[in-house]
């Protein structure tokens, strides 16, 4: 571990020392460790799912630590019990950046701490008064009259910034703020923190996008699974560097990736499919195969799986599914009648009704015969179900508990189940592994090569986990910003190649 | 009307019992299961006791038996709707609605009775329909849309009627309800007859599983192919031509139609189908246990009146009996959820030693 040479501050803004925190049934923290200096631009980096989220909400008091200390300006995090962060001078701003669009850019500030007053009625000129000190103070010039909605997502980010400053923040804790500017935009958001900086504010970024770590950042601390792998100085780094340090060495899941010649003809077939956040995109599933399908945040691959689950709408191109073209019309049913199964990525949310039993979950659409499709066939429902739990490792293997009673990956072995009960053609699995554990992974993985071996249909595994990919996927598409940057298959497709595509490298 | 128990894995619906329990938590199982009926049963032996020449009479169950198959089949109009996670306020003003059209129809235009009957059914559905178009359509929340419409409709009887009530419905008419099979009021058939077919349809058929899983999980149910917008306009429909079917089984009953309409009904109504949910398959909504509950509500009121209690005592019982059924089945549905956090807690907390 190269720690940093910086002689020992008076006071970290932020400091955190062997943090863990259960989740469900998963360890998202082990052993986490950050400090932030004042004067300093930190990056937290990691992969999606390294538990960054995680330490922020801690942070943030929004969570508690099971275990470890946290302390901000050198005061200890007691939950609720203690001062909030706010109190202690410390801003949080998310990607949602907690604005209210339909009011003026001064009021938003206001907001933050309290409307001046006179005689208890809102002062409306010292609000004002108040937002264009602050905009002084940052040499920002905004009108601050205009509705916030009405700005772009760069001044939204001042705004916000503004807002924290004006309530006294000492440290500001900004979460993948970047992920919706363009360059230019990033550059004077980038201009700002190091003007902050310079007045001895402390900035903690949480982001994806290594080149603008390298650029702006002083320190890195990486998290990998649950655990500070280090603490670097950016301009000793590469970006390879930092890749290398991100992905780290994993547990491989051992899988043989087949080449194209062993596989069979193209089940799933997209050619120029563009939608909302991606395309055109062109690719090919064939029998047997698991394609991966990998990128950033803004890569454009969760808007595709959600067009292919009929959900967000496809605007232009086609699918195919062995051939014959999915009717434009893009329901959820149309592309059902035609074998694509979706495996929704918050099984919570879109997957399973929580407080339905294991074997209703199952068939959720009913359980029809070839005799009548009419009536539930209870017993004959409930022994299919329990050989279904039992043949995806499910435990307990109870078809008669409720889905909200089994743990997280045991509620995923479900959904996986359940989509192979309607005979699919090709799967759309969407983050299929996200808040799983590693052995309930493993067993996903092993299924799911299994079941499409033996059944000969497709897999999309669409996934922000680029480990996931390559581990998974005998060729793995990686996307850029809504297209497609490379397929890879082979000796390229291996974890250091599809995440530097995937950060913007190209090949 | 107790559900068979097949095995003892059967009692796991709904109720959660697990191998590691304790007899405690299995007695718990059970109570949450039939402690209603239970009680319902110690509520006869106890009012039987008390007050032995007027409420153990075969005359008081046939009254509560044929007063009570009203509220059981609008309650069970609007437990279609609560399935799929909406709601319908408009039930007792629909209820009046399919009242004063069966009755006025048939005594002041003379309309043959069963030509009634199918008319007021049928506005009933109508107005179900739109329920369902205005809430899954336009989008509008169930709770305006239902309460808009039931002040709607109150004025609708209003107009049908003028100021004038209709009393001495025809013979025909009131014989359809009154009459007696093995002398037990044909009301109570009628009852049965929908609460046995309502129950097979939602237990036994994929159609009961879809609605369940719309209600569950709406989302999930359209990824699955269900579309969920769909069976929630159904359950509006099929609701409201249920809520027909009570409104002349009402209609019948009394003979009459007012313009002061059945609005004191709502309540018992939604008492009756959401304390109903709270047993025989905790947490999710049941035949058995909504008619259940409704002899509960119905033989609780009947028992105290007895007993000299005044009338008052009946909006206050069924009011508190319809907060408190959904205090307790919240309270219940977050106590299974902590409890299974806790056993995974405990899991993680073995795997990590």
């Amino acid at each position: 571990m190269t720690r940093s040479a910086t002689a020992a501050p008076d006071q970290f803004a932020l400091s955190a020392h062997g943090v863990q925190r259960v989740y469900g049934s998963t360890l998202a923290l082990r052993n986490a460790n950050l400090e932030v200096l004042p004067g300093e631009i930190h990056a937290l980096l990691g992969e999606n799912g390294a538990g960054k989220s995680t330490l922020v909400r801690i942070l943030a008091g929004l969570e508690t630590a099971d275990a470890g200390e946290a302390r901000l300006w050198d005061e200890p995090m007691r939950g609720r019990a203690g001062a909030s962060p706010r109190e202690l001078g410390v801003a949080f701003i998310h990607q949602d950046l907690g604005l209210v669009e339909t009011m003026s850019v001064s009021e938003n500030i206001a907001l933050g701490g309290r409307f001046p007053t006179r005689w208890g009625f809102v002062n409306q000129s010292r609000v004002r008064a108040q937002a264009i000190g602050v905009f002084d103070q940052l040499s920002v010039y905004l009108d601050v009259d205009r509705p916030v909605g009405e700005l772009p997502p760069a001044d939204q980010a001042i705004v916000a910034i503004a807002r924290a400053l004006c309530v006294g923040a000492r440290l500001i804790v900004l979460d993948e703020p970047t992920a919706r500017l363009h360059a230019s935009e990033v550059r004077s958001l980038f201009g700002l923190l190091t003007h902050l900086r310079d007045a001895g504010v402390a900035c903690l970024l949480i982001t994806h996008r290594l080149d603008q770590v390298l650029e702006v950042c002083d320190r890195v601390t990486v998290l990998r699974d649950g655990e500070t792998v280090g603490v670097y100085e950016a301009s000793a780094l590469s970006s390879s560097d930092l890749v290398s340090l991100i992905v780290g060495e994993h547990r491989e899941f051992a899988s043989e990736q087949r080449s194209a010649g062993e596989l069979d003809e193209p089940i799933l077939t997209l050619r120029g499919l563009a939608g909302v956040g991606f395309g055109p995109v062109t690719l090919d599933v064939l029998g047997g195969e698991i394609v991966g399908l990998t990128g950033l945040a803004d890569a454009g691959h969760n808007e595709l799986a959600l067009a292919l689950a009929g959900a967000a709408p496809i605007v232009s191109g086609t699918v195919e599914v062995d051939g014959r073209e999915v009717t434009s019309s893009g329901s959820q049913k149309a592309m059902l009648a035609r074998g694509i199964v979706y495996v929704a990525a918050d099984r919570r949310a879109d997957g399973l009704a929580m407080g339905l039993t294991a074997t209703e979950n199952l068939f959720l659409t009913g359980f029809g015969s070839e005799t009548s499709k009419f009536c539930l066939r209870p017993t004959r429902e409930q022994r299919e179900a329990q050989s279904l739990l039992e043949e995806f490792g499910v435990r307990p293997p109870d078809p008669e508990k409720t889905a909200d009673t089994f743990s997280g990956g045991n509620q995923q072995k479900i959904v996986l189940a359940r989509s192979f009960v309607r005979g699919p053609r090709v799967l759309v699995l969407h983050e299929p592994t996200a808040a799983v554990d590693v052995g309930a992974r493993f067993d996903i993985y092993q299924q799911l090569r299994d079941r499409c071996t033996r059944d000969g249909c497709g897999a999309l595994v669409v996934t922000s986990d680029m480990q996931e990919a390559v581990n998974l996927c005998d060729r793995v598409v990686v996307m850029q910003r809504g297209a497609v940057a490379a397929s890879l298959s082979g000796v390229r497709n291996n974890i250091q190649t599809v995440t530097e595509l995937a950060y913007g490298g190209s090949i | 009307m107790t559900e068979q128990v097949r095995s003892p894995i059967s009692i796991r619906r709904g109720g959660q019992a697990h191998p590691r329990d304790t007899l405690l938590q299995v007695s718990l199982t059970i109570f949450s299961r039939f402690g209603l009926a239970v009680l319902t049963v110690i509520l006869i032996v106890f009012f039987s006791i008390e007050s032995p020449t007027s409420f153990s009479t075969v005359d008081t169950a046939r009254s509560i038996l044929a007063n009570e198959s009203v509220i059981v089949i609008a309650a069970l109009g609007v437990m279609l709707t609560l399935m799929v996670g909406e709601f319908d306020l408009s039930v007792a003003a629909n209820l009046s609605l399919a009242n004063v059209l069966v009755v006025g129809l048939s005594q002041r235009q003379g309309l043959p009775v069963w030509i009634a009957m199918l008319v007021a059914i049928v506005a009933s559905a109508v107005v179900g329909a739109v329920n369902g178009f205005i809430v899954t359509r336009l989008h509008v929340n169930a709770f305006v849309a239902t309460l808009g419409m039931a002040t709607f409709l109150a004025g609708v009887c209003q107009l049908y009627l003028g100021n004038t009530d209709i009393f001495q419905a025809p013979h025909s008419l009131t014989q359809v309800a009154r009459g007696e099979l093995f002398r037990i009021p044909l009301s109570v058939y009628y009852a049965l007859f929908v609460a046995v077919s309502l129950h097979l349809v939602l237990r036994h058929t994929n159609i009961g599983r879809r609605m369940l899983a719309v209600g569950g999980n709406f989302r999930a149910a359209d990824f699955a192919g269900i579309n969920s917008r769909r069976y929630r306009f159904s359950a509006f429909v099929a609701g409201g031509c249920i809520i027909g079917v009570a409104g002349v089984v009402l209609g019948a009953t009394v003979g009459s139609a007012s313009s002061a309409g059945s609005t004191d009904l709502l309540l018992p109504i939604f008492a009756a189908a959401l304390l109903g949910s709270t047993t025989i398959t905790p947490g999710r909504y049941n035949v058995p246990g909504l008619v259940i509950a409704v002899l509960f509500l119905a033989i609780t009121v009947a028992g105290l009146q007895d007993m000299g209690v005044p009338t008052w005592i009946q909006p206050m019982f069924n009011g508190g009996a319809l907060v408190a059924a959904v205090a307790l089945s919240g309270a219940a549905s977050r106590a299974r959820t902590a409890q299974a956090r806790r056993r995974q807690l405990a899991a993680i907390a073995e795997e990590l030693r």
